[in-house]
């Protein structure tokens, strides 16, 4: 199968600086020699605690901070070394979603503006008919009703918004999305209509999801293959029934341990 | 079993300058000797305020209403500041779910836990305190030479474990643990959690567990409530909340959950979003969500219910049928 993206090697360190001269010291290792690819119309989960670097991952793969080492490519193109306005030009083919819908939308704008911000930007000459057609049919697609579009962020619920977030991603028609644990501050009833949405829009679109989470039971409902991180490095990948069914490495072990499960032995 | 502690018919509202919100409408239930209470609902439903009214610790615009909180044959509620001042901490201590927000930064642990022991027991000898200090500690799985750590210093699972130690300081009969394990990762997560069991049956205290989680819940609960929208829709014990929830809203919280067997499949969401607190509607809070529904659910509110031994639910389809 296609592969969408392909990440190899790829490390970003941060320096620790100590001193008043500020002398390099050490360096965290955010990012630490990661290695994976995407299947195209699939989903990578990418698992791990608060601090293993899944985030700064996700980031680096789409040059929103530059990695140090290694490469990436996209679609079998090498997209490390593109200049900034090449990247441009490649960037509407991946979009990110962000974790926080409260910090991620703009609260002076309504939501026409927020989802159609990009497209002004990448298309300068589109007409203005165009231009609304498009944001229409993405808030459709998520679910919404255009008669939101003269609204302000402040006016959703937590759901709506990542909705909102999820459509301004949408509004290119990339074709991967890079999901940064989106439903991580929803409640459960909320973010079981977000996963819907997600795994909906795949089907449709023949979308490519990363999917980043540290919640293990969201990620099995929706990954088609997971990779295990741990202090900037993958410690273990595979296919998710296979990760979850028998894992090898005792990190993925002790992680799969902790998810609660509802237990009816225990009652009894 | 013995009831260790009756909440009947609570109420907390905060009266804002142009409206009411209703964060904890007309509550009632019962805390038994030992056992552990499981406090579950999504975001705004009067969790965590529910916990606070018990002791009282609702500020300024909210006010506790009517209602009665009966512990040790008192109505809290009723008791003035200082003879509430006795049971906080002592009888009654409660967890905070930001163990580095709860701390004070600016004083080592040891400090703080040595000032609970402190405050309750006034005449105690400073040797049997630092001995006090440390042996709490152990308890709660750290090390005594923890004691002169800044919070700082402290990973989140290390501090939420001060805290608790903290709360255990004056042996209390009854703890109450707002989503202890919220702002934790699901390794530490799991330790916490495998700590609360260890304490409880060493100590033998009662605890009311607050989480959003059911399935963290059904580890540990031994009877669950289920609150939506500042009203306890559902309780039972554990193992029939989880066989056969009655209330349409805790199935559709059992249908959230994504599940091992059934991989990509559409979750059995509920349509919309919680209600507004100061724009409830006018029937059952859950009407406009419930699949269910009939007319008059949208125009009569139900009542809570014991439909079966031990099981309580705020439903009129449901009621009927039990």
């Amino acid at each position: 199968m296609e592969k969408i993206l392909e990440v190899k090697n790829l490390k970003k360190y941060y320096p620790v600086q100590k001193g008043i001269f500020s002398k390099t010291s050490d360096s965290v290792k955010a990012v630490d020699g990661v290695s994976f690819s995407v299947q195209s119309g699939k989903t990578l989960g990418l698992v791990g605690e608060s601090g293993c670097g899944k985030s700064t991952l996700a980031r680096a793969v789409l040059r929103l901070i530059e990695p140090d080492l290694g490469f990436i490519f996209f679609k079998n193109k090498d997209i490390t070394k593109l200049s900034y306005k090449e990247m441009k030009n490649i960037r509407r083919n991946f979009q990110i979603i962000f974790q926080d819908p409260f910090g991620s939308l703009d609260p002076r704008f309504t939501v026409f503006a927020i989802i159609s911000e990009g497209l002004i930007n990448f298309s300068a000459n589109t007409k203005k008919e165009v231009i609304y057609e498009k944001t229409v049919k993405a808030v459709e697609d998520v679910g919404l009703s255009k008669d939101i579009l003269n609204r302000y962020p402040h006016e959703f619920s937590g759901g709506q918004r990542q909705r909102i977030s999820i459509a301004r991603a949408l509004v290119f028609s990339p074709k991967l999305l890079i999901l940064d644990e989106p439903v991580s501050s929803l409640d459960v009833s909320i973010q079981a209509q977000i996963i819907n949405l997600l795994i909906n829009l795949q089907k449709e679109k023949g979308l490519s999801y990363v999917f980043i989470a540290h919640d293990l039971s969201v990620v099995r409902h929706i990954c088609d293959q997971v990779c295990v991180m741990k202090s900037g490095k993958i410690v273990e990948r595979g296919e998710t029934s296979q990760i979850f069914a028998n894992p090898t490495n005792s990190y993925t072990q002790r992680l799969l341990n902790s998810i609660p499960q509802i237990n009816l032995h225990s009652t009894s | 079993m013995e009831n260790i502690l009756e909440i009947k018919n609570l109420s907390t509202y905060f009266y804002l300058e142009n409206s009411i919100v209703k964060a904890v409408e007309g509550i009632s239930f019962n805390l038994r000797k030992g056992e552990v209470l499981g406090l579950v609902g999504e975001s705004g439903c009067g969790k965590s305020v529910t916990a606070y009214s018990i002791i009282n610790l609702i500020d300024k615009p909210g006010k506790v209403g009517k209602g009665e909180v009966i512990f040790d044959k008192k109505d809290l509620l009723k008791i003035n500041q200082n003879q509430l001042r006795n049971i906080r901490g002592k009888d009654i201590s409660l967890i905070f779910q930001e163990p580095h927000a709860a701390l004070n930064p600016v004083y080592t642990v040891g400090f703080q836990i040595a000032e609970t022991v402190k405050a309750h027991n006034k005449n105690i000898h400073k040797k049997d305190l630092k001995k006090r200090v440390e042996e709490l500690l152990l308890k709660v799985g750290l090390s005594p030479n923890k004691k002169n750590s800044y919070p700082h210093n402290l990973s989140g699972g290390e501090a939420q474990r001060v805290m608790i130690a903290q709360s255990l300081s004056c042996n209390p009969k009854i703890l109450i643990a707002d989503e202890p394990t919220t702002a934790l990762d699901v390794t530490v997560q799991a330790k916490i959690i495998k700590l609360f069991k260890k304490l409880q049956k060493e100590e033998n205290f009662s605890l009311i567990f607050i989480t959003h989680d059911l399935a963290l819940c059904s580890q540990i609960a031994d009877r669950v409530a289920v609150m939506y929208a500042g009203q306890l829709v559902e309780l039972a014990s554990l193992a029939k909340i989880i066989k056969e929830p009655l209330h349409p809203y805790t199935q559709a919280l059992f249908g959230s959950l994504p599940q091992k067997e059934r991989r990509k499949e559409r979750l059995a969401a509920v349509g919309g979003d919680v209600p507004d607190p100061d724009r409830k509607p006018k029937g059952c809070f859950f009407g406009p969500r419930c699949k269910i529904k009939e007319k008059d659910c949208l125009d009569k509110q139900p009542k809570l219910e014991e439909v079966k031994e031990g099981h309580w639910v705020r439903c009129f389809k449901r009621g009927d049928r039990g």
